[in-house]
């Protein structure tokens, strides 16, 4: 049960963190270019500025050999490399924009997603105006709901490993995310039957 | 699963399984899916609907260039096997100008550090570790202790490992190994796809960790397939004979290290399907099972010839067991000329003819017949 809920608490994930914790270096690296892309791609959500966030990346396992001896054995190891960038990504981002003007303050916490609609999976048009409706959906939701919706269905986390990432208690993940999928379908249903209606009586 | 029996596309859209199924499919639910579909013909076109929004939905992410990523990873490495290392704190993150001046200044003092570590390793072992077929074809990272090999290429790479040992590297595929290989193990972690062939040295095991699974063999050649974008990690037998066992496996280490071969013991034409989220094994046989090599080629010309004998040679030119009932198939006489046909089509003509079926259970074959008794 336990094994199911942790679908990226996988034993080789177990295996290479383990022998990174003791000093292994293939393991280091094994578990640092296999991790980066996610990473990124994650990081990259929070900031537009490429070179930052590799630095920021580079940083967090710098930290982390540094930290070993110090660092549980039994971990989910994405969820916890992620959660610890979002947390490093925060703060240097604080002290970044304490001295840039650049950014304004509320942004700074900002998880930006954009979607796009990949052409070749689409053969009829009708498809096409059902996905740009889907995507508009998921444009419009808030952005922790955003993020809660990107780590369930984008990232396949469960609901105690996206309360890892977010910092948030595992009640406040349900939460949103009912929020979330509730507001994607229901507006889904509204506009379908809206569509049923102007069928029938156009 | 009634409950997808009131799906409109928006529910097929946002339902976890659904969408597992088709973003990473496996054959059970891909066997799922066709199969509720055939049952609710209503609900087709919603789930194709849905299939196509699912896939054509993308997060719109920029992917860094695996040379980019290669290059953080050998300055951190590199960083990391400094004396005095340059780690950052938490607190006292410097501005990003700032930031990069002294980045710069780290990367030289270390890029000196480095040069001085190889040279000194380099008269040290007194040979260079790995011998590259196409340099070109990919990205080598020969930092410190670790061989990192990348194939970025569209093709197929052949990489030689210092004990005589063969990897071939399938694109978007890496492996990590240690610089010092032969001792005390031959350890090799794959990320993608590869085709090992190991050279014999029974005192050293070779051992390709892939997501999971542990492959350990003393001399044979196979393929795994251990793709991330996957939940399955496959192991395909070419010849002689490897185990299999889970990472989790309390006994891993031990098994790792002795020189037996235990755990799931996998001959020729065999392959095992271990499902990362599952912690499960399943043995089954390769898709095309491949004769096994012979002075003498078999000759699958049957004339007259009682269906048992037919199995057993079957049984000999595969090296795959055929389970079947003896005295039931010895009045099953069969003429047929099965040459240069798979087996898998081999055996569908032979039950066509003596009505019995076939089924893979755990890497055999098992015939399933009432004989050809007439009454």
């Amino acid at each position: 049960m336990d094994q199911k809920k942790h679908p990226f608490n996988r034993p080789a994930e177990l295996v290479v963190w383990q022998q990174f914790l003791s000093g292994d270096t293939v393991a280091f690296a094994y578990l640092m270019s296999s991790h980066f892309q996610v990473l990124f791609r994650y990081g990259s959500k929070f900031s537009k500025d490429k070179e930052f966030v590799k630095d920021c990346i580079q940083d967090l396992f710098l930290i982390i050999w540094e930290r070993r001896d110090r660092l549980s054995a039994e971990v989910a190891v994405k969820p916890y490399l992620m959660a610890s960038l979002r947390r490093l990504m925060n703060r240097s981002g604080q002290s970044r924009t304490g001295l840039s003007t650049e950014i304004p303050s509320e942004n700074q916490e900002g998880f930006d997603i954009e979607y796009s609609v990949e052409e070749e999976y689409i053969e009829q048009e009708s498809v096409r105006v059902v996905t740009q409706r889907f995507k508009k959906l998921l444009d419009e939701l808030p952005k922790r709901q955003k993020e809660v919706i990107y780590l369930k269905f984008f990232q396949e986390m469960d609901r105690n490993q996206i309360s890892e990432v977010m910092d948030i208690s595992p009640q406040t993940v349900s939460n949103l995310l009912q929020i979330a999928i509730r507001q994607l379908k229901e507006y889904w249903k509204v506009e379908f039957l809206t569509l049923l209606l102007v069928h029938f009586y156009a | 699963m009634n409950q997808f029996k009131s799906y409109e596309t928006g529910d097929f859209v946002w339902d976890p399984f659904f969408r597992q199924w088709v973003l990473s499919p496996t054959s059970e639910t891909d066997f799922f899916w066709h199969q509720w579909m055939q049952e609710n013909p209503d609900r087709a076109d919603r789930i194709h609907e849905a299939r196509a929004v699912v896939l054509s939905l993308q997060v719109n992410e920029p992917a860094l260039p695996a040379h980019e990523i290669e290059q953080v990873v050998k300055s951190t490495i590199s960083r990391i096997h400094q004396p005095t290392s340059a780690i950052p704190e938490y607190q006292q993150r410097p501005l990003p100008v700032y930031k990069r001046r002294w980045f710069q200044v780290a990367a030289s003092v270390s890029v000196v550090l480095l040069a001085a570590w190889l040279t000194h390793s380099y008269f040290r072992s007194g040979q260079p570790s790995t011998r590259l077929d196409a340099p070109f074809a990919i990205a080598n990272n020969q930092t410190s202790a670790i061989t990192d090999t990348a194939n970025t290429s569209s093709q197929p790479v052949v990489i030689h490992l210092e004990d005589g040992s063969t990897v071939t590297l399938a694109p978007a595929s890496r492996i990590h190994y240690a610089k010092n290989f032969s001792t005390p193990k031959r350890e090799v972690y794959l990320n993608g796809e590869a085709f090992f062939e190991v050279a014999k040295d029974p005192a050293h095991p070779f051992l390709v960790y892939a997501n999971g699974l542990v492959t350990k063999v003393l001399g044979t050649s196979f393929t795994v397939k251990a793709y991330e974008s996957s939940r399955e990690v496959i192991v395909e037998v070419k010849t002689g004979r490897v185990s299999v066992f889970a990472q989790s496996d309390p006994k891993a280490r031990e098994k790792a290290i002795n020189r037996e071969l235990d755990g799931v013991v996998l001959s020729p034409n065999q392959k095992i399907v271990y499902k990362t989220d599952e912690v499960r094994m399943r043995k089954t046989l390769v898709e095309k099972p491949v004769l096994l090599k012979t002075v003498v080629q078999p000759s699958f010309h049957f004339e007259d010839k009682p269906a048992n004998e037919v199995f057993a040679a079957l049984e000999k030119a595969y090296g795959v067991p055929i389970i079947y009932d003896r005295d039931l198939m010895m009045d099953c006489p069969l003429t047929a000329s099965l040459d240069s046909m798979a087996l898998y089509d081999q055996l569908t003509i032979i039950c066509k003819a003596i009505e019995a079926r076939y089924e893979l259970v755990e890497g055999q074959i098992v015939i399933h017949g009432k004989g050809c008794k007439t009454n």
